[in-house]
């Protein structure tokens, strides 16, 4: 506030110009990741060239990111909400079951098991939510406790061993079949969830809500906003985003595995955090997460290419989450919270009647 | 003098064995200001919580445009005209200034499942709501509320309730907080609601400010109202006795 220089002015409203596009720009949560995964890139192309730049890395890159980035798209809407989803890594594996249950013991047709498959993994989700919103309890503790439950339920219903299952031809090439150049469907499902993810939350009313409720719920409900409502709409569709997963996972491993999906939800995490997600919520971005997503599986398979130890890769990542939160949190300072043009010098009055 | 926009009559609020609110009668009408005067204590929330349908009176009823009304939460209160303004809780500091203006009134274009944010009808509601108040705050709308001044939030949250719809402004201690010249423009935007034809209740516990914008001061005192002035022949004085009395 201090540093107001009376001497600039500029008509309210319209800022624009170059100044103006740039502190937009600088002020985007992606900003961090975006940085992080052209480093990222370039370095890994320096030192391994032949092995980094190859198809075969893409492929592999694009299957690590979707696999995971689908379910930090989930986690990531219900972030900026200020919820946090411990139980989506369990989810994962929970739905791979299902899609065995009802199609291969229940015996339903193929797509109606693809549907309940995915509706179970989004009612799961919806469970969290319902329970959140009646009692109350942090979303940490909730999802902490039901993600326990529903690994117990999954190895219950898999006596705690992999097993291999044959999917049906009909889902199988569209759910994790190839699609172009050797890269599986599972980059498209990735790219189709982020992209409804995104619209989602800047060009519809609940997304609007979602980071009101993630900032601010005070305000919010007493502007109106159906808190409860918008509450467990997101959890549902952290459900449904592990869901997929939990789907595209199994089809494309042909397995289902007691163990599957564990750990995800820190990953999933992770790559929310690098992609410039607030953790306290009430900001963030979808395609930040799809960045983040994209740099921890570039990462994860570059540090492998260029020679390292695989433990080198926890490291490193845990090098990149810390790195990353330090610069979204000055982005956010130094940006976001400064106006873009200086502070009203008199109380200006200038504009009495109508402001045009 | 036309009927008051919100009237409380002989209004009585117990919780258990303690009565925050003893026969209160009091009335707002459009284009005038009332301000509540009282030091901590004497009633002042739950008397707001009672306007703004939060609480429901013991004894005594609430009346909208002349008729006794019940308001089951504060949905109902807000469907009535009656807004109330919290200073701490305006705004959301990293959703942008426009976002913020149309909060749970969000405007849509298309159709069905197809309707989404209309981020142009969005920035014309915010430009003409705060033309409204004669505020130019000086941003882009597309700017975080984050950069905004204290004074200047409250100006987003009163033009906000103006534009959707409120009739009267219940505004909670608006100047609390601020310093001399944001407390100035504050209470400027009150001058203009009021010019609007708001039937604005400030919730305030000074007295020259009070004075200064109010037509009429109630000074409210463990729960009862103590004396009732126009600001016009008030004796500041006998004022903050009462108050202090309290």
């Amino acid at each position: 506030m201090a540093e107001a220089t009376p001497t600039k002015s500029a008509p309210s409203g319209s800022m624009g110009g170059v100044a103006g596009l740039l502190r937009d720009g600088l002020r985007r949560p992606e900003l961090a990741s975006l940085a992080g995964l052209v480093v990222a890139f370039a370095v890994f192309s320096v030192l391994r060239p032949d092995l980094f730049l190859s198809n075969d890395n893409g492929i592999n890159v694009a299957s690590l990111a979707g696999q995971y980035g689908i379910v930090a798209v989930g986690v990531t809407i219900l972030m900026i909400a200020g919820h946090f989803d411990l139980s989506v890594g369990t989810v994962v594996g929970l739905t791979g079951w299902a899609l065995y249950y009802f199609g291969n013991v229940l015996g339903l047709p193929p797509a109606l098991t693809l549907v309940c498959a995915l509706a179970f993994g989004a009612a799961l989700g919806a469970i969290n939510g319902i329970i959140q919103v009646k009692t109350g309890l942090p979303s940490f503790i909730i999802t902490l406790a039901t993600s326990l439950i529903y690994r117990g339920i999954l190895t219950m219903q898999t006596s705690g061993f992999p097993v291999v299952v044959k999917f049906p031809d009909e889902y199988t090439q569209i759910i994790a079949g190839k699609l172009l150049f050797g890269y599986r469907m599972s980059l498209l499902w990735f790219i189709v969830v982020a992209i409804l993810a995104t619209l989602f939350l800047l060009r519809t009313r609940m997304g609007n809500w979602a980071f009101a409720i993630g900032q601010n719920p005070t305000a919010a409900r007493n502007l109106g906003v159906p808190v409860a409502r918008t509450t467990v709409t997101l959890f549902t569709l952290s459900g449904f985003t592990s869901a997929l997963s939990g789907v595209i996972a199994a089809v494309q491993y042909a397995s289902i595995d007691a163990n599957r999906g564990t750990g995800w939800e820190l990953i999933a995490i992770a790559m929310t955090v690098i992609g410039g997600t607030l953790l306290t919520g009430g900001y963030g971005s979808v395609i930040g997460t799809v960045l983040g997503a994209i740099m921890y599986a570039m990462v994860t398979n570059g540090l492998l290419l260029v020679g390292l130890q695989g433990y080198w890769v926890n490291i490193f990542l845990g090098a990149v989450v810390l790195v990353a939160v330090l610069i979204n949190r000055a982005v956010i300072t130094r940006f976001v919270m400064r106006p873009s043009m200086p502070p009203p010098e008199a109380p200006s009055p200038a504009s009495k009647g109508a402001a045009s | 003098m036309s009927a008051a926009v919100i009237a409380l009559r002989n209004v009585t609020m117990a919780f258990q064995s303690v009565t925050a609110l003893r026969d209160i009668s009091l009335e707002a009408h459009a284009g005038k200001v009332l301000a509540l005067l009282g030091d901590n204590g004497a009633g002042k929330s739950t008397l707001i919580k009672v306007l703004s349908g939060v609480h429901r009176p013991t004894a005594g009823s609430v009346e909208v445009d002349g008729k006794a009304v019940v308001f089951r939460g504060a949905h109902d209160a807000r469907a009535a005209g009656v807004s109330t303004v919290f200073q701490d809780l305006a705004v959301c500091d990293l959703m942008s200034i426009s976002r913020n203006m149309v909060l749970g009134n969000e405007p849509v274009k298309g159709f069905g499942p197809f309707r989404i944010y209309d981020a142009r009808k969005a920035e014309a509601v915010a430009r003409e709501a705060l033309a409204t108040l004669g505020v130019d705050l000086r941003r882009r709308f597309s700017d975080p509320a984050a950069t905004l001044s204290g004074g200047q939030k409250q100006a987003v949250a009163i033009a906000r309730a103006i534009a959707y719809g409120s009739r009267c402004l219940i505004l909670d201690e608006p100047t609390a907080a601020l310093a001399v010249r944001q407390t100035e423009q504050v209470l400027d935007q009150v001058r203009r609601a009021r010019d609007a034809g708001q039937a604005v209740i400030l919730i305030m516990h000074n007295l020259a400010q009070a004075l200064s914008v109010a037509d009429t001061v109630v000074v409210l005192a463990r729960g009862r109202v103590m004396g009732q002035f126009s600001s016009a022949d008030a004796d500041i004085e006998h004022i903050t006795q009462l108050v202090a009395q309290g």
